[in-house]
């Protein structure tokens, strides 16, 4: 191209795009500085997503790391028969740590930390939409996971197995704190993944570049999307399994003991309603990761992008119809069980469909086999093995073979290590050159590579031998004749060499890994998507219109015109952090949304939300309530900021485009947040009141049990009615501060909250009176149980809601808040008419549905 | 041109929906039908918990069915709010439908051969 013709053609793109160049003086910079991240002691309160996808991402594999060594530790131990290493108590917290910490601490926190990091870059956004959540979450997870680990070193660790069945970890057959640790620290770290989902789904769906319709949004979004979905669903029910068992740990509210009307089946279902998406919520992403990586490496859009799609929404849900299927070998009717082979079978369709539209787009392309070329196509071969397994294990008969055998052991590692750890691999050596001034080394790399392929199968192979003559899993030693030692000894030999590989893998990083940096050595891969145009801390220098799946095989000059300042919102016009708000499926620029920045309180928040949980299981109650009480202050302080009102009139983005930078209502991303956290807090309680059902069908005629009375219809009336008119009051409130706009606060607004308060608080006292009356006590039964934990789960929204009240007010006190600027309020108003809507379900089942059998 | 996400994106996944209400109405049955043991009455000769469940087989058939026909004939395209979403909405409504219907079908096949309540210890 000569000079003029590339002239010509820059001319002409220029009349196209949003801003002309070149840019006043001084943009750039105001940029940086308002990006920048903080420096000296402040650099832990960073949010940057950059910054805290990093440490996130390094923490879960910093715990990857350590359950490896708990695993060497075991394999170890295993090695040879009659070995006296390390006794049964040891291996049985070994194991049970272990497991915890690969699913928990390792597997589901390091695929939503890597959402954290290549979400906004994928999509040109500056930042997620809530920073300080994501914030929040990592610091949560990173100091919560730390203490769970130490446990291990004053023998405290749990070692009830991974799933923590009851009767076994109840209090009668696991005194002590050690089951404990799991409960609260599990419960803990489930709440951060919940707070990241939350933050992922928002973000995906909200902060898009312009343009980026659903139908070219990159499939990591997409598979993004679908994981975070699935944990809004699945991770409640777990939270109240934790939650019911220690109620019955601490308090002996018997859920889980039959004499008492309970049933140990209850936690399996719990359990297990979460514990199968749970597979599949770690496998979609890495899926995710494969769909990225594969188009790059054969150089060709991935083949059947919208089959892809349909295969990541059919997976998201078939694989919710798989509970059961754990509980194979447990007495269910028979033809329950045939339902859920059925959804094994169904299940097992998306997985192929994008197994396939993998081999098409290698097939159409030209593969270069570099290392995350080398680590995909081990996930396909293992993967693909481990399904195979699978589908033997999903067959009834064969399962009562292997159960509790080495071949299911084989088998979940083929599945959870192929299936995510090899991607994760692919990924790490892939994306690090977004993210460090020079890329890893690609000799090494297949070294790596190599290494952990070897040795992983050399491991696990030879398992499903070890399983199928009998050896059962969980022991921690066996006798010398059985004939197990040869392929023992085989499985530890791989299980070094994997470590071998991983500490390759670390030598270079230690070389490489020049993180933070703001240099890069570019696109190396000659990647298509987003996250490979030149950015800096802010992300991208100016946020590009996008019209294609692979904008950057696709728009020629969008890198040079995106660093130039072309694009929208080159600057930082208000003065602080913002990006661009899109609607979510076209991708139209709605407003702009202003951020906050670097704070402290998110940091204390997240240290004494832990040390409250930790309090709480070592049993130092006041420690833990004074912990608590802090981490509400810094919530509350760190909140403060984030809602700042419009500070602007309108910003001119580019191409005149004006846009508002405040927006309330369905249409502000925080109201977004909040329906996303209702949805929670409604599969919470519809897991509860399944809970509730499941307890009735244990004690069919006895519900309630003989000689307990139900109240008079009479208190649950005015319960019901005093919910009802707490909303009321709500929503009136509401009414009458729209109709006075920007009239400033408004003394009645504070009034109406502070009515709805006792109203609130009334229909629950009340409510609860009325069974106390009767006699009704939970310690006795199921049946009070459930009943005093439906309204003790009432009782959570009743105190939350009376702080937001609080807060609202003191926001109105503090002049702001008012008709306009009212995102603070219109959340509490959501929470409120959620916290009614449960209240009066709640009142219905428990006062009529006994009525209605009886 | 407004966006109307909720309904767009509750109509492509219709097809699923319609499968995990079937799988909890069957699931949810069969257990109550074990437990509370109505599993033995009968209409016309047939176990009437059986029949349910095969009505309720037929119902969500049905439903996926028209969800597929809606989604393949254009009508689609005022459900999802113009043309251009409707372009790669409605295959995948179509796709996730048909692939539902097969995942409905396998679930309510077993009830014609499997007694309802045998124990699976055998
Ligand atoms: C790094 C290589 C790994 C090795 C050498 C390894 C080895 C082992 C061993 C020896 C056991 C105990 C078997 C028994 O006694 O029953 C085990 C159990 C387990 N592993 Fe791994 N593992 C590895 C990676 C992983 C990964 C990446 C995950 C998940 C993401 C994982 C998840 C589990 C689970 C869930 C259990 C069951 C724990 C229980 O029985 O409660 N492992 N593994």
């Amino acid at each position: 191209m000569t000079q003029t013709e590339s002239r010509t053609k820059g001319n002409r793109l220029e009349e196209h795009l949003p801003n002309s160049t070149p840019r006043p003086e001084g943009e750039l910079k105001e940029l940086e500085r308002v990006w920048r991240p903080p420096s000296g002691w402040n650099y832990i309160t960073v949010v940057n997503n950059t910054y805290i996808g990093v440490f996130y991402v390094g923490a879960a594999f910093l715990f990857f790391i350590l359950a490896g060594i708990l695993a060497l530790v075991m394999r170890t131990q295993l090695a040879v028969p009659e070995n006296d290493l390390i006794g049964q108590d040891l291996y049985n917290q070994l194991f049970t740590m272990h497991g915890t910490i690969m699913m928990f601490l390792f597997a589901v926190p390091a695929v939503e930390a890597m959402g954290v990091y290549l979400l906004p870059n994928m999509q040109a956004a500056r930042d997620l939409p809530f920073p300080r959540l994501s914030a929040y979450a990592f610091w949560a997870y990173f100091v919560g996971g730390l203490v769970f680990f130490s446990s291990i070193f004053f023998g405290l660790s749990p070692k009830g197995g991974w799933f923590m069945y009851p009767p076994l970890t109840s209090y009668e057959f696991s005194p002590g704190i050690n089951a404990d640790f799991w409960l609260l620290g599990i419960g803990f770290i489930e709440i951060s993944a919940i707070a990241g989902a939350i933050e992922i789904i928002v973000g995906v769906l909200r902060t898009r570049a312009p343009g980026q319709s659903l139908d070219k949004l990159p499939i990591y979004a997409w598979t993004m999307l679908i994981f975070a979905g699935m944990i809004v669903f699945a991770f409640p029910a777990v939270i109240l399994a934790t939650a019911l068992l220690e109620l019955e740990r601490a308090f002996h509210w018997p859920f889980f003991v039959a004499e008492k009307g309970g049933s140990p089946l209850l936690w399996q279902h719990l359990f297990w309603f979460f514990g199968h998406p749970e597979v599949y919520i770690i496998f979609l992403p890495a899926a995710g990761f494969v769909s990225m990586i594969i188009p790059t490496v054969a150089q060709t859009p991935l083949v059947a992008y919208r089959l892809v799609v349909v295969a990541l929404l059919a997976t998201g849900f078939f694989s919710f119809g798989l509970w059961v299927h754990h509980m194979f070998t447990t007495g269910l009717p028979q033809l329950s069980l045939s339902f859920f082979s059925a959804a094994s079978m169904a299940v097992s369709i998306p997985s192929g469909i994008q197994v396939f539209a993998w081999i098409a787009t290698l097939a159409a392309g030209r593969i270069q086999l570099n290392t995350p070329a080398l680590f995909v196509l081990g996930f396909m071969f293992t993967f693909v093995l481990g399904g195979l397994t699978g589908v033997m294990v999903a067959m009834v008969p064969f399962d009562w073979q292997v159960h509790d055998t080495y071949f299911v052991v084989a088998h979940f590692h083929y599945v959870l290590f192929g299936g995510m750890v090899f991607p994760l691999f692919a990924a790490f050596y892939y994306w690090i050159p977004t993210a460090s001034a020079r890329p890893l080394s690609e000799r090494l790399g297949r070294w790596v590579f190599g290494l952990i392929f070897i040795g992983f199968n050399t491991a696990f192979f030879p398992m499903h031998i070890t399983g199928l003559v009998g050896m059962p899993r969980r022991v921690y030693t066996y006798p010398a004749e059985l004939g197990w030692d040869t392929l023992n000894m085989i499985s530890t030999a791989g299980a070094f060499m994997i470590a071998s590989g991983v500490l390759l893998f670390v030598v270079d990083l230690i070389r490489n890994f020049r993180p933070f940096t703001n240099k890069s050595p570019g696109n190396v891969w000659n990647a298509g998507t987003l996250e490979w145009l030149p950015s800096g801390n802010y992300q991208t220098r100016s946020i590009p219109i996008v019209t294609s799946r692979e904008p950057l095989w696709d728009q020629p000059n969008l890198p040079e015109d995106v660093e130039a300042g072309r694009y929208f919102l080159p600057g930082a016009p208000t003065g602080g952090r913002e990006t661009i708000v899109t609607s979510p499926v076209d991708a139209r620029p709605q407003y702009v949304v202003q951020m906050p920045g670097p704070s402290w309180p998110t940091v204390l928040a997240a240290v004494f939300t832990a040390g409250c949980f930790l309090g709480l299981t070592v049993k130092l109650v006041v420690p833990a309530i004074i912990s608590g009480l802090i981490a509400i202050v810094m919530v509350i302080w760190w909140l403060w900021e984030t809602d700042p009102g419009p500070t602007a009139e309108e910003i001119d983005i580019g191409g005149g485009i004006r846009l508002p930078t405040y927006v309330t209502g369905p249409m502000s991303h925080s109201w977004w947040a909040m329906v996303v956290l209702i949805l929670v807090g409604g599969t919470l309680f519809t897991t509860l009141i399944f809970s509730y059902f499941f307890l009735w069908t244990v004690n069919p005629g006895a519900w309630p049990p003989d000689g307990v009375e139900l109240p008079s219809l009479g208190w649950s009336a005015l319960a019901a009615g005093l919910y009802a008119s707490s909303s009321g009051v709500i929503w009136l409130a509401s009414a009458l501060l729209k109709r006075r706009e920007r009239k400033g606060p408004w003394w009645g607004l504070r009034l109406l909250l502070m009515a709805a308060v006792p109203l609130m608080a009334g229909g629950l006292a009340v409510d609860f009176n009325g069974h106390w009356q009767t006699g009704l006590r939970p310690e006795e039964h199921s049946y009070g149980a459930v009943v005093y934990t439906v309204m003790s789960v009432q009782g959570v929204y009743v105190a939350t809601l009376t702080l937001m009240a609080f807060y609202t007010v003191a926001r109105s006190l503090a002049g702001m808040l008012d008709g306009v600027h009212r995102v603070t309020f219109d959340n509490t108003m959501l929470f409120w008419h959620y916290m009614t809507a449960q209240g009066l379900v709640g009142l219905a089942i428990i006062h009529f549905f006994p009525r209605l059998i009886g | 041109m407004r966006e109307r996400f909720v309904t767009q994106i509750l109509l492509m996944t219709a097809g699923l929906i319609i499968w995990a209400a079937h799988l909890g109405f069957v699931y949810g049955l069969n257990a109550l039908a074990c437990t509370f043991d109505f599993a033995r009455l009968e209409l016309f000769g047939m176990a009437l918990t059986t029949l349910t469940i095969g009505v309720a087989t037929l119902i969500a058939l049905g439903a996926e069915l028209l969800v597929l026909s809606f989604a393949v004939a254009g009508l689609g395209a005022m459900g999802f709010g113009g043309q251009e979403q409707y372009r790669f909405m409605g295959p995948i409504t179509a796709t996730l439908a048909g692939l539902s219907a097969v995942a409905v079908l396998w679930q309510g096949l077993p009830v014609l051969v499997v007694p309802v309540c045998a124990g699976a210890g055998g």
